[in-house]
């Protein structure tokens, strides 16, 4: 990863100081907006800074003309080149494939001349190499758009639309900004970032890099080993009952370690820069619904979909059962852009499936209020009911729908099958 | 006002704990610039 | 108040500068300790790495930790013989207490200090190699042993695996500043192979380079390896990981030598029928590029490998070093250079002679062991029992009291 490169630390400790030490705001944005790009080129490399280059060029002028047409086509071409570069073989070759295996693959074959610069991956299965931080430059764009598609002021200053696009701290793994809190967590930044900024922001990295380096990597070596990626089920299988659960708990653990560790990392570089990054996670294993879930995971993507798929699907203005589709869609979407495969798609409905039970069972003749009720009476009943759904939909998040399904009924068995 | 609140605003003791955890943080971003980028993954030997 | 109440009470009170202060000292202690660290030996009763102290378990032994095991263990007047090189010289196959190398120490007797710095899968110029370098100017009655097949000998700064150590060197400057080396360590950055690794080629460099100012290696290898284990991630079944988990914390010293007593295994585990036809590619391998048949069915030199060689073996070396650095080269086990043709026998014969007599006219010694060995002496194609050891040990004392003469260490 590149937070947690010799490069970037050296690129810090010459970057964050002469920030503090360009006194003035005049001087700090430009030198900022310099440090991005540098940033961005050497982890991108020139195959990946073009695209964004040309999309943001792009979504700038779009935004200024404050057309609602060109504002639809810019969130257009972020879509596009998002499916592009991240869903190119998952679209031509699982869903089209599935249909007809000649389709998919010549649907593939066609797709590689779309871009003829666009970098193939060298390993595993035919698709692109998409550039880097693509799913958060996408959404950050189609949101920037979106916003002032509504009337929304854009951002009228190239280099300050820049700091926004490609902001080095939050440019990898988020969190996903909303540009009218950024600009002016920016100017308060450069103009008055102190000791205190420098202390939190110093605190909260380290924090971040202890749940990633020493927490999150050292689990992920240790699920890949006890589940390798050639026979996870297998090797699961292999197991006693209790080291089967310590890799379930490992799995749960790991990915709150990882994305939160990121996001530390993130919010904390931002912090000694004197810029506050919106919080991205909030005790989310302390949840008691699946809503509640939602509201402490991942906060900047959950909030994005509700915004931007969710609401302009319908949301709830279109009754129940409406209500329950659009959140199936957008859960899907949400699983879909964590990962390419169906495996995250069954993650997204399953999770959409369970908002959709919590969010709704009230509605339920007779049983839905007594079961409320009785659940309001009883919240540590409540917290394990919604630690089980989300701990068990990691088994989706992680493994193949079939290998996860195996997976959770070894759970239950100290045989070798379930 | 019970006796945690009046520790908490005692300076000698604010700063003794702040300089505490920034000892902590100090040791720790030592110890990452030992674990960032080990030069390669276990290299597991196989004889040849 | 609540638990966490309390917590977030403490944490909003803390004084930044207060915070700043203690980070700055914190830090700054630490880069003071691992210097003063870095001068300890740790390795107390150290007989050679094994996996607890190697890149096998991501543990990477500093060039400090090798001199200071030297600094600690060598007497006044003795000469200094580091044994370099990869598993073979290593002793896989040989249990600590008869690994070759303390043969090695009882055969040359108290006049010299034999240390065994041989890594698997290592080249002459990595692990041993820079410890031997670095130990130039403090010991200069030294000898440096290493093995390589014949024609091979590879980049100045070694394999990927090991390459930190010769950076750590230099960034601390304990190596030579040789123009040759340092021209061709900057050629083999740039051609097509060494490319895709520039990413990380440039990542080691900065991190040896922190390593000089801050020191943090040595502190946290001393550390894993002495108090508690701090690197994680590689697994061993049954000795780390969940089948007993206080055990993951344990220090690397508490983890014995595990290298088993191969002379005790049967011939057929050692060489199992099924592995023959890719062992024999193998050794015929060492020569099949450095020799051709002419027209006549004569075997010629194929000059461009031995050129190719000629250039990489002066590179890897500056030329104060090469007088003292002894290569060896093994002949294969019996066991498979009975089942070449006449004539692949005859071509190995030709690459190694040939090879010692291009080390020698480079300005080096070497030794050529292994023809007269038996089957027995080996466990496998190259590694040998501790009796092969032993053998190995006999000629190569003989060879280094030739050489401490010649290089006037001792009188004759």
């Amino acid at each position: 990863m590149i937070f947690n490169t010799f490069w970037f630390v050296l690129f810090a400790l010459i970057v964050v100081p002469a920030y503090w030490l360009l006194l003035k705001p005049q001087l700090r944005l430009p030198f900022l907006a310099i440090a991005c790009a540098v940033f961005h080129y050497h982890f991108a490399g020139p195959a990946g800074v073009l695209p964004i280059i040309f999309i943001g060029i792009v979504t700038y002028f779009c935004a200024l003309s404050r057309n609602r047409a060109a504002c639809a086509a810019g969130i257009a071409l972020s879509v596009v080149a998002l499916c592009f570069y991240k869903y190119t073989h998952f679209l031509t070759i699982e869903v089209l494939g599935a249909l007809n295996a000649g389709w998919g693959a010549s649907a593939l074959a066609a797709a590689k001349h779309i871009v003829p610069g666009a970098a193939l991956a060298t390993t595993g299965k035919e698709t692109f190499v998409p550039p880097l931080g693509m799913s958060f430059f996408a959404f950050e764009f189609v949101h920037y758009l979106y916003d002032v598609r509504q009337g929304h002021e854009p951002i009228r200053n190239p280099m300050r639309f820049m700091l926004f696009a490609i902001f080095f701290p939050s440019l990898v793994a988020g969190p996903i900004k909303r540009f009218e809190q950024f600009q002016p967590s920016l100017q308060k930044g450069a103009e008055s970032v102190g000791a205190t900024d420098v202390a939190l922001g110093l605190r909260r990295i380290a924090m971040g890099f202890f749940k990633k380096v020493v927490i999150a990597d050292n689990l992920t070596l240790a699920i890949a080993f006890y589940t390798p990626p050639a026979d996870p089920l297998g090797h699961f299988a292999a197991l006693t009952l209790g080291g089967r659960w310590a890799v379930f708990l490992m799995l749960g653990t790991r990915i709150l370690m990882d994305f939160s560790g990121y996001s530390d990392i993130a919010i904390g570089l931002a912090r000694l820069l004197g810029i506050t990054l919106p919080e991205n996670f909030n005790w989310p294993y302390a949840a008691t619904s699946i809503q509640d879930f939602w509201q402490r995971w991942h906060i900047s993507l959950s909030s994005w979909i509700r915004d931007y798929v969710y609401i302009p699907l319908g949301g709830n203005r279109h009754g129940l059962l409406r209500k329950i589709l659009n959140g199936l869609a957008a859960f899907a979407l949400c699983g879909l852009w964590h990962g390419a495969a169906w495996n995250f798609v069954a993650w997204g409905v399953y999770h959409g499936l369970g908002l959709g039970i919590c969010a709704n069972y009230p509605a339920i003749p007779v049983l839905g209020p007594v079961i409320k009720k009785l659940l309001g009476a009883h919240r540590p009943f409540c917290w394990i009911l919604t630690q089980a759904f989300v701990w068990f939909g990691w088994l989706l998040f992680f493994y193949a729908v079939s290998d996860a399904a195996g997976m959770a009924g070894l759970l239950f068995t100290s045989g070798t099958a379930p | 006002m019970n006796s945690t609140d009046s520790i908490l605003k005692s300076r000698p003791v604010r700063h003794v704990v702040s300089l505490l955890v920034g000892l902590v943080v100090g040791v720790f971003f030592h110890y990452l610039l030992f674990r960032l980028t080990l030069p390669v993954q276990p290299f597991i030997y196989v004889a040849f | 108040m609540s638990p966490g109440e309390i917590f977030r009470e403490w944490r909003s009170n803390l004084a930044p500068r207060t915070v700043l202060l203690g980070a700055l000292a914190g830090f700054g202690a630490m880069c003071v300790l691992g210097r003063y660290v870095a001068r300890m030996d740790y390795h107390p009763g150290f007989v050679r790495f094994t996996q607890w102290d190697s890149p096998e378990s991501k543990y990477y032994p500093t060039v400090n930790e090798m001199i200071a095991i030297v600094r600690h263990e060598i007497k006044p007047g003795q000469i200094l013989v580091i044994v370099g090189g990869n598993s073979v010289l290593r002793g896989v196959g040989q249990p600590p207490d008869r690994v070759w190398s303390k043969r090695l120490q009882e055969t040359l007797g108290s006049g010299y200090y034999v240390v065994n710095f041989a890594l698997n899968g290592s080249p002459p110029t990595n692990a041993g190699g820079v410890a031997a370098e670095a130990l130039r100017k403090e010991f200069p009655r030294q000898i440096y042993i290493a093995n390589l097949p014949p024609t091979q000998m590879g980049y100045p700064t070694g394999s990927e695996v090991y390459r930190f150590a010769n950076w750590e060197a230099y960034y601390k400057g304990m190596l030579i500043d040789d123009p040759v080396r340092n021209a061709e360590i900057k050629y083999s950055h740039a051609i097509p192979e060494y490319y895709n690794r520039e990413f990380a080629v440039g990542e080691l460099k900065i991190r040896e380079f922190f390593d000089s100012l801050f020191y943090f290696q040595d502190f946290w290898n001393c550390f894993t390896f002495t108090r508690m284990n701090l690197v994680w991630g590689a697994y061993f079944p049954g000795v780390t990981g969940f089948q007993d988990p206080i055990r993951f914390l344990d220090p690397r010293t508490v983890y014995p030598d595990p290298e088993p007593d191969s002379a005790t295994w049967p011939m057929s585990a050692r060489f199992p029928e099924a592995g023959v036809p890719g062992e024999l590619d193998i050794v015929r391998g060492v020569s099949i590029y450095a020799f051709n048949k002419d027209a006549a069915g004569k075997w010629q030199l194929y000059q461009p490998v031995w050129d190719e060689f000629e250039k990489e073996s002066s590179a890897a070396f500056p030329p104060e070093l090469r007088k003292r650095t002894l290569i060896l080269m093994g002949y294969a086990c019996p066991f498979y250079l009975a089942r070449l043709k006449p004539d692949e026998l005859e071509r190995n014969d030709l690459s190694f002679n040939y090879a010692a007599k291009e080390w020698e006219k480079g300005g080096f010694s070497s030794l050529i062991y292994g023809k007269d060995f038996v089957a027995e002496d080996f466990c496998d194609r190259a590694h040998m029992t501790w009796r092969g050891g032993q053998k190995l040990a006999k000629v190569v004392a003989v060879k280094i009291r030739e050489m401490s003469q010649k290089l006037g260490y001792t009188n004759p």
